[in-house]
């Protein structure tokens, strides 16, 4: 088979049909300020350099995908609220933005065309005029039904959730035309998919009767005005409870839990969507060559004829993660599917 | 499993009436009903919002009849407290607290977003017996190393026990940062806990 581009591969595996090898994605976002040597701060104030990191690693790792996505809590700040940088750790949302109805008052949307979220879309512009349409540029959205665990608070949203139906649905007033702007903003500048982050859907944080009155109907409107193709991505929750009830929505990729069978999940997916995911992120940082023999053959296996896209479970590729690691796995992936023992 | 306040209230004034008074509540139904909570949450058949719900309701219900003990207990030995380590994300010690003072178990709140330095002049001051670790992060849960070779440099006897996501990620994780033990869930906490304090009572 001929060589393909990552973006001819990874669209073969979302679309079930032969890749020339499995596609494998790497999560570099926060990982690039360590690849760079400065604060993490500064390094994504400065969209050149954050583009220019993407391109260099994926030039040495050469995965499949690029990431123009900072993180998470950038949307609490395109809010007015803040994030917290400290060496080391991914940057974390600061003070919760909301509390009750009346904090919701006078909210105006934030403009993805204004600072901080115009950051992003001009790594997305830089990266594209680079790359055209040879490698995927996976952008990132926080579904706004999970945006509030940082407006709020993960404990107090979950009170609002089952207790305070009105507020909750003032904040999803706010939220889904936001994230729908957000999302087609990054689409226009030139992402090629997105992922929609929803940590708080899965079963690991809410019951299923209360993901399907919430949740679930978030999603079942937010996501058919996204232009673009989707991932649906629970950040290492579990999902085989609500795996059917996700199947009815439109999105190509799935990534699931980390304490998931993922060949279960897998085959559950069936041809509705590809399985984003099997690598422990976590357990990453401590792999040894034997290590990476045995959690990526496995792998390889079960999705040479497609519907695997390769991914860390989380979202991102932990700081500690050793860059040797980092090489194995790529060039595993890269080169056993051509060794005659495995072929 | 429904979050029903009122109605939770309503019947534990019914049984406290019927079979007396509330410690006899705690030991036939709450105790028994929040190991099963933590297990069916352990075993992933129950959600994190119900376990904090059902924490924080048994919380509600130790300060309507038992005021007087909470009091008494933080001033008790052995001396325990929980702290969010260089996070900001407090469910976790939100829930743990819960359910350890439904138990009768008083845990000092250390606070959160706390440095390992900060978390360690505490252990110090307060002479601290068990600090109770909650992380979110990977790189939070790395910081519990320094506080163990802080506690093994100057000779305490404080024993970590540690809990959060990434434990349930890396089962040789609470072996690298030096924790003495960790806890998928509440219940297997206060397990942990007690059978620290027995061997504990026993040297005394």
């Amino acid at each position: 088979m001929e060589t393909m581009t990552p973006m001819e591969r990874v669209m073969a595996a979302l679309e079930h049909r032969v890749p020339d090898r499995v596609p494998f994605v790497y999560g570099f976002s926060f990982y690039g300020a360590k690849v760079c040597n400065c604060a993490v701060e500064d390094y994504f104030s400065d969209p050149a350099l954050v583009a220019r990191t993407q391109l260099e690693l994926q030039r040495h790792f050469q995965h499949d995908n690029l990431v123009p996505f900072f993180y998470g809590s950038l949307e609490i700040e395109a809010f007015g609220g803040t994030s917290i940088f400290r060496p080391g750790f991914p940057p974390n949302s600061g003070p919760p933005i909301f509390s009750d109805m009346r904090s919701l008052k006078g909210v105006t949307l934030p403009d993805p065309e204004k600072e901080p979220l115009r950051r992003v879309l001009e790594v997305t512009r830089i990266l594209k005029r680079e790359v055209g349409d040879t490698i995927p540029l996976m952008g990132m959205v926080v579904s706004p039904f999970s945006l509030p665990a940082m407006q709020l608070g993960l404990d107090r949203y979950l009170e609002v959730l089952t207790t305070e139906p009105d507020f909750f649905h003032a904040l999803m007033d706010v939220n889904i035309p936001f994230c729908i702007r957000w999302a087609n903003a990054q689409l226009e500048a030139g992402a090629t998919a997105l992922v929609y982050f929803d940590p708080v859907s899965s079963p690991t944080l809410i019951p299923r009767p209360l993901f399907l009155r919430t949740g679930f109907e978030v999603a079942r409107q937010v996501l058919p005005k996204i232009n673009g193709p989707l991932a649906f991505h629970f950040a290492s929750g579990r999902s085989k409870l609500v795996l059917e009830d996700l199947l009815q929505l439109p999105f190509v990729g799935f990534a699931p839990g980390l304490l998931e069978n993922q060949r279960e999940i897998f085959h559950l997916l069936g041809k509705k969507a590809a399985l984003i995911g099997g690598l422990n992120n976590i357990e990453m940082v401590r792999w040894t060559p034997e290590d990476v023999q045995r959690n990526l053959l496995p792998l390889l296996a079960l999705g040479k004829n497609g519907g695997l896209v390769i991914s860390d479970q989380h979202g991102e590729v932990v700081w500690e993660t050793p860059w040797e690691v980092l090489e194995q796995v790529s060039r595993l992936i890269r080169f056993e599917e051509m060794s005659p023992s495995h072929g | 499993m429904e979050y029903d306040r009122v109605r939770a209230l309503d019947l534990v004034a019914d049984f406290v009436q019927r079979n007396g008074p509330f410690p006899t509540f705690l030991d036939a139904v709450l105790q028994p009903v929040l190991f099963q909570i933590g297990e069916s949450w352990s075993q992933g058949e129950i959600a994190l919002s119900q376990v904090f719900l059902a924490g924080k309701l048994c919380e509600e219900l130790v300060a309507i009849y038992l005021p007087e003990s909470i009091a008494r207990a933080s001033s008790l030995p052995p001396r325990r407290a929980i702290v969010t380590l260089s996070d900001f994300h407090v469910l976790g010690k939100k829930v743990v607290r819960s359910f350890f003072r439904a138990s009768g178990v008083f845990l000092e709140d250390y606070g959160h977003g706390i440095s390992a330095e900060q978390a360690y002049e505490r252990v110090q001051q307060d002479d601290l017996d068990f600090l109770l670790v909650s992380v979110l992060m990977y790189p939070a849960a790395l910081e519990i190393r320094k506080i163990r070779d802080w506690i093994d440099r100057d000779g305490l006897h404080t024993r970590i026990l540690a809990g959060g996501a990434p434990f349930l990620f890396d089962s040789q994780l609470a072996q690298k940062v030096g924790a003495h033990a960790w806890a998928p869930d509440p219940t297997r906490g206060l397990e942990i806990l007690r059978g620290w304090e027995e061997e504990m009572t026993w040297k005394r």
